[in-house]
């Protein structure tokens, strides 16, 4: 019988108390254990491709110099999630002005779980089309609808990564919702008119 | 209806699971860690900015009372010492760097970060650099800025760019595109996210020709060449001072290398990044020398003429981006040019992830001595850190025998919990403990393996598995 030996793994909390007073290790242990969950999370919100990678690399970088003003009011979890949610806002704002093209292979790289190429392609284009859904709604609403209807969030809990009331959470979900819907509308009346383009 | 879809939707990118390359994941890590050994003077650099500049006023003036000299005003210098800091300067006045100093600058619109002994100034949006390697960075702005160096022009509305010390103009993009014109060039090149181009070395020109850097804390150096107005944006590069022909100086040639790693080659509509990882690394890679692949891409016609000089060096980076070309058809080749890479290279970013990368190839190959050999290298590679994590899993795929295999993936799991490979690890344990007939521990597993990993694409086969555990099931 294998004997799956584990370490004693020391808290998020004590991680980042060493982390604060400037122990590398204990800040790359953080990174090692949150990267993926971020990354996922980044996805969620900004989409897939190089852009994704550069927003989990200033979350981390962010995480790195908040650090030093994190006094433990909450789990190092929701204060890293909040820097997610806060540096993809930004990100989004920044290029809410470009339309964002999502590559096959960006697409493809999202999906593993497609038992045939048909499947895939499937997959692959649904995600095309809810990313190109999303990137027409404002980042705001855009955050509030991926974290609740996407990840299935509770309201309440989108409303602390988010740093607003869970009212104001609420009414953005249903307004990105009745936007959402009203682009996939004017797309099927208008095949012609791709939702990621311009209006 | 639509509602419904929109639901579906969302369930749809609610199911992925992104995964993040190894590569890009140690490449992360290692611009946090470079963040994290510049965190002090960063944090602290507007203050210490600011003490440096009075301090260094206070100097001056208490020297021209104790000398007799007044400060000209018209000439203003910022002496900077050499800990990272940024300055903001007005049109005319110098960043000065020392040797082995390394000093940011906001000129205009622009970052420009010497690394050594230089200056740079601007007028405008015309910017001159005299330094031995230095970075620009321009995220926005509207009118193109023309940066003046070594007597050429390059210009950049959005870009960031890095030039390595060498004798020669080496410009490598890291983001956006610019427009390079080499000294006597008859043509100016678009060079792009990802390459980097050079401008052939003329023959030595006169000492008059090149103002050398100025040293720290002497004469301001000479005031930059006016240059004329830059043209509009997307428009043809200008005729400037710097790139007309010059009779004492013969045309010189652009030549572009390969593209850079894709984390570097990124799209050029990329977004502002963080200072510290991608410029290092360009300058790194930049400024490394190294034997010739012989598979650089000229793009100007004659740069490879028969009887012409060898080409110069390709950095580290290009290498390892032709490496990565290479792998996907030939295997041979990829393995020689990351092996070339390493021995001539050892110190770029780039040298830790060939060695992972040979140790996958040859992995690949069934050579599975090869592999731990180059495991073993990166172990001691002090770059080796950040791919710790993959390098540990690739050593338990090549471990050999069945039993130490799966102590290996034991202890990997205990040691990267959190890992991308944990499920991958988790279902060759649970197989091989069900095909040596342990359907306890593998039972154990599997419970494990569906509660974490319940999506996984081995998930069916594990399930398989929890209803027979059967001590022939094939692992997955």
């Amino acid at each position: 019988m294998t004997v799956v030996a584990r370490r004693s793994t020391p808290s998020d909390d004590a991680l980042a108390a060493a982390a604060r007073s400037g122990d590398a290790s204990a800040f790359a242990e953080l990174y090692a254990r949150y990267v993926d969950r971020v990354y996922t999370r980044v996805v969620h919100l900004v989409g897939p491709g190089p852009d994704s990678e550069d927003v989990l690399q200033q979350v981390f970088l962010a995480l790195h110099r908040a650090l030093p003003r994190f006094r433990g009011e909450s789990l190092v979890s929701t204060f890293l999630y909040r820097i997610t949610v806060n540096v993809a806002y930004d990100h989004q704002r920044r290029r809410s002005r470009r339309s964002v093209a999502h590559d096959v292979a960006a697409l493809d790289a999202l999906i593993d779980d497609a038992p045939t190429p048909e499947d895939r392609v499937r997959r692959r284009d649904e995600l095309r089309q809810i990313f190109e859904l999303l990137e027409r709604i404002k980042p705001k609403k855009r955050i509030a609808f991926v974290l609740v209807a996407v990840e299935g969030l509770s309201l309440a809990e989108a409303a602390e990564l988010v740093g607003a009331r869970v009212e104001a959470v609420k009414q953005r979900v249903l307004h990105a919702r009745r936007e959402l819907v009203a682009l996939m509308s004017t797309a099927e009346l208008d095949p012609g008119h791709r939702p990621g383009g311009r209006p | 209806m639509t509602e419904q879809r929109l639901d579906e939707l969302a369930a749809a990118l609610g199911r992925t699971r992104p995964v993040l390359d190894d590569i890009a994941r140690a490449r992360i890590a290692a611009g946090i860690q470079a963040a994290h050994d510049r965190r002090d003077p960063a944090r602290h650099r507007v203050r210490r900015v600011g003490w440096l500049v009075g301090g260094a006023l206070a100097a001056a003036v208490a020297l021209a009372a104790v000398i007799g000299l007044r400060p000209r005003p018209a000439e203003p210098t910022v002496a900077v010492a050499p800990a990272p800091g940024v300055v903001r300067l007005p049109d005319g006045v110098p960043l000065l760097a020392a040797r082995d100093a390394t000093v940011i600058g906001e000129l205009g619109q622009a970052t420009v970060t010497l690394y050594g002994r230089g200056w740079a100034t601007h007028q405008g949006h015309r910017l001159t650099v005299e330094a031995e390697a230095f970075v620009v960075d321009r995220p926005a702005g509207n009118a193109p800025v023309e940066v003046a160096a070594r007597g050429a022009t390059i210009q950049v509305l959005h870009a960031t760019f890095a030039v390595a010390s060498s004798s020669e103009l080496r410009v490598t993009v890291i983001r956006g595109e610019l427009v390079l014109r080499c000294p006597g060039a008859e043509a100016a090149s678009v060079v792009t996210a990802g390459q980097a181009a050079r401008c052939e070395p003329a023959p030595p020109a006169p000492a008059s020709a090149r103002p050398a850097p100025a040293p720290p804390g002497g004469p301001p150096p000479a005031p930059p060449r006016v240059l004329p107005a830059p043209a509009p944006p997307g428009g043809p590069p200008p005729a400037t001072g710097a790139g007309e022909p010059s009779p004492a100086a013969p045309a010189r040639r652009v030549a572009a290398t390969a593209p850079l790693a894709p984390a570097a080659a990124a799209s050029p509509a990329r977004p502002e990044l963080p200072a510290p990882r991608p410029v290092d690394a360009a300058v790194d890679a930049a400024s490394q020398t190294a034997v010739p692949t012989g598979s650089l891409r000229a793009i100007a016609p004659g740069a490879a003429e028969p009887g012409a000089p060898p080409p110069p060096p390709a950095a580290p980076a290009a290498r390892y981006a032709e490496a990565e070309r290479l792998m996907a058809s030939d295997a041979d080749a990829a393995r020689r040019v990351l092996r070339a890479l390493v021995a001539d290279a050892p110190g770029a970013p780039e040298a830790a992830p060939a060695l992972l990368d040979l140790a996958r190839l040859a992995a690949a190959g069934g050579d599975h001595p090869a592999a731990l050999a180059a495991l073993d290298e990166l172990a001691r590679h002090p770059g080796g850190g950040a791919l710790a994590m993959p390098a540990a899993y690739l050593r338990c795929l090549v471990t050999q025998g069945d039993a130490r295999r799966r102590a290996c993936f034991a202890a990997f799991r205990a040691q990267y919990p959190g890992s991308p490979h944990d499920a991958d690890a988790l279902a060759w344990l649970a197989a091989a403990a069900a095909r040596a007939g342990d359907c306890a521990t593998a039972q154990a597993l599997i419970g494990e393996f569906l509660e974490r990993y319940a999506d996984a694409p081995a998930a069916p086969a594990i399930r398989a598995w929890k209803a027979r555990c059967d001590p022939a099931a094939a692992p997955p």
